[in-house]
């Protein structure tokens, strides 16, 4: 068990080269000339040289040659690249180019709304598509089967943005069943909650009904209805644990969902979390901000899948041996 | 397949909703109903009436007219998204697949890396990176830098289906065989095994374009969208300002459109894979009349 946590972190590794490599390239390429935007349009050259400096973008890229051939390492690495990782993994998120704040502060402050409505989505999640999903394997080939998955199917084709939009109109503007704007207190977060489980909900509920019933047909579930089990211990529990290992391995990677999840809610009800801070980030080419959250939330979703593994290898001994 | 879309059954008129969409797209192209869909039909915020089917906007335009022409950017967008994603995921996987090697750990690599930053965070950064760009002096505003992003983030699911079923086909005797003639592995690549994988290509092109319609409407709704056409996603982000003053046509339009498009491709798409998939047993399969 020990060598298979090895190996799956060592698997890591080169992801993580490759997020970070992507988040830099992403950032890099945009074409504009920071110096220049930041300094406006009569900025001397002194002055744009200068902010270049200031922000370290007078360095070389990845590597400088020169230094590297002539042996002096420690200077050879002193690039942008090395830089940005240095400055990432050392927690030094700097400060966001268009609000001039530290952006730990930022994200420290947008943390707070975002997990008050992402949490009780992802945890509603899970437990009602797996209620609706052990339903499923209830009423299979019967018509409330064909119901369900209907049901599901309309849930899918809705996009998020429309529902979010349509209910905020109805419930909250027209009949006044909640508030429109805003989080105060607790009132204000149960519309934007009740959407977040909604919208994802289609796609999962199907997918659980799927994995349950592929365990259904198992030698070993045919062998427990003959001892007697029956009913709901047979799905929830006889069933349920060989299909813990996929649905982990689709629920764990989601933790970057925490963070980022709830972009849409959060700005059309107004409320001041990180995924709305991202999109504003991105739309205002705030690099800092963007490596930041980019960062963070491939950090968990590697951490969600390195977990899902290691816990389908620890669950499912044949895993380990391949 | 044809017992599947038969006429009476309800895949069949999912299919030819389908089919009205995609002729809503051409006819609003060539300029039925209407070739000027700026043109004041109304005053402004006129409510839904047997003269404007949707009422009409804060500029007096006809929502009727809008959400027809809208399907023009959302077909274009979602289907051609789609080629290119499939497209892209077809090709990285049937190489992956088949040279193994170092060449299927730099596929592997790449869809991880891809998978692992959040979607809407890639899209959004690509497309708002691509919008600026002119490509061989055809400017990306709009339309072209959506569809490349969703195209060129799209494929790493398809990829890693395709790579799964090449290494599949690999150990199996034709293909051996093939190889001891002196098949290269682009004649098997071909001949051989592409049309085993056309199942997976027509299932995976119908899953595609399903989720793009539903992401084309996001990234419009922020902005990403064209803005010398009419799309559901805009008319959303209209709306959000309308309803404060109780209008609620446009809303309604765009959200009706989306769905029913989105719906009817989502029944066909699962209507194809319960045709053409043979490994889903058929319990899995739901009940179909």
């Amino acid at each position: 068990m020990k060598r298979f946590i090895i190996r799956r972190l060592l698997a890591a590794v080169p992801v993580l080269l490759g997020v970070l490599l992507l988040t830099f390239a992403l950032s890099r390429v945009l074409p504009d000339d920071f110096a220049a935007r930041r300094g406006g349009e009569h900025a001397s050259a002194e002055m744009l040289a200068d902010l270049r400096w200031a922000h370290g973008l007078d360095k070389p890229l990845f590597v400088e040659w020169d230094r590297l051939f002539a042996g002096n390492f420690a200077a050879a690495f002193d690039s942008q690249f090395f830089a940005h990782c240095r400055r990432l993994f050392t927690l030094d998120f700097g400060r966001s180019w268009s609000a001039l704040r530290p952006v730990s502060h930022m994200l420290l402050e947008g943390l707070g709304p975002s997990l008050a409505i992402t949490v009780p989505v992802m945890l509603a999640s899970v437990a009602i598509s797996l209620v609706l999903g052990i339903l499923a394997v209830f009423v299979w080939r019967t018509s409330w089967d064909r119901w369900l998955l209907g049901a599901c199917t309309l849930n899918m084709s809705i996009p998020g943005v429309a529902l979010i939009l349509t209910a905020q109109y109805f419930v909250a503007f027209e009949w006044g069943w909640a508030p429109v704007h805003g989080w105060a207190g607790g009132r204000g977060l149960v519309l934007p909650v009740v959407l977040g489980v909604l919208i994802g909900l289609g796609a999962d509920v199907r997918f659980c009904r799927a994995v349950l019933l592929k365990e259904m047909r198992e030698d070993f579930m045919r062998t427990a209805l003959a001892k007697g089990v029956g009913g709901w211990r047979l799905c929830a529990v006889h069933a349920l644990r060989p299909a813990l290992g996929p649905l982990l391995a689709r629920w764990l990677p989601r933790l970057p969902f925490l963070l980022t999840g709830a972009l849409f809610l959060e700005r059309i009800f107004g409320i001041p979390g990180l995924g709305g801070m991202m999109a504003d980030a991105i739309a205002a080419r705030d690099f800092p901000v963007i490596n930041v959250m980019t960062f963070i939330a491939a950090m968990l979703h590697l951490f969600g899948q390195s977990l899902a593994d290691v816990l389908s290898a620890w669950m499912e001994p044949r895993i380990r041996i391949s | 397949m044809r017992q599947v879309f038969r006429p009476g059954g309800w895949p069949g008129v999912m299919l030819l909703v389908v089919l009205v969409y995609l002729t809503a797209a051409m006819l609003g192209s060539l300029g039925w109903p209407d070739n000027d869909w700026t043109r004041r039909v109304g005053p402004s915020f006129a409510p839904p009436s047997w003269e404007h089917w949707f009422g009409t906007d804060r500029l007096g335009r006809s929502v009727a007219v809008k959400a027809w022409l809208g399907a023009r950017v959302s077909v274009i967008i979602s289907c051609g998204g789609a080629a290119l994603a499939v497209g892209a995921g077809v090709l990285l996987g049937m190489l992956a697949g088949w040279w193994r090697g170092w060449v299927d750990a730099m596929v592997i690599w790449l869809c991880t890396t891809l998978s692992t930053v959040p979607r809407l965070m890639l899209l959004l950064a690509l497309a708002l990176l691509l919008r600026e760009q002119t490509v061989f002096g055809v400017s990306l505003y709009g339309a072209p830098s959506m569809l490349l992003a969703l195209g060129l983030t799209g494929w790493v699911g398809t990829c890693q289906v395709v790579r799964a079923e090449m290494i599949k086909l690999g150990t199996l005797n034709f293909i051996t065989a093939a190889r001891a003639l002196g098949a290269n592995g682009f004649d098997i690549a071909r001949r051989h095994a592409l049309p085993h994988l056309t199942h997976l290509i027509l299932v995976e092109f119908g899953l595609k374009v399903a989720g793009f319609i539903g992401a084309e409407v996001s990234l419009s709704f922020l902005g990403l969208g064209p803005a010398d056409q009419p799309s559901w996603g805009t008319m959303l982000e209209e709306a959000r300002i309308e309803t404060a003053q109780h209008v609620w046509w446009q809303m309604t339009a765009a959200f009706a459109a989306v769905f029913l498009f989105s719906l009817a491709v989502h029944e066909v798409s699962d209507a194809l894979r319960d045709a053409l998939d043979p490994r889903m047993s058929p319990e899995e399969k739901p009940e179909r009349q």
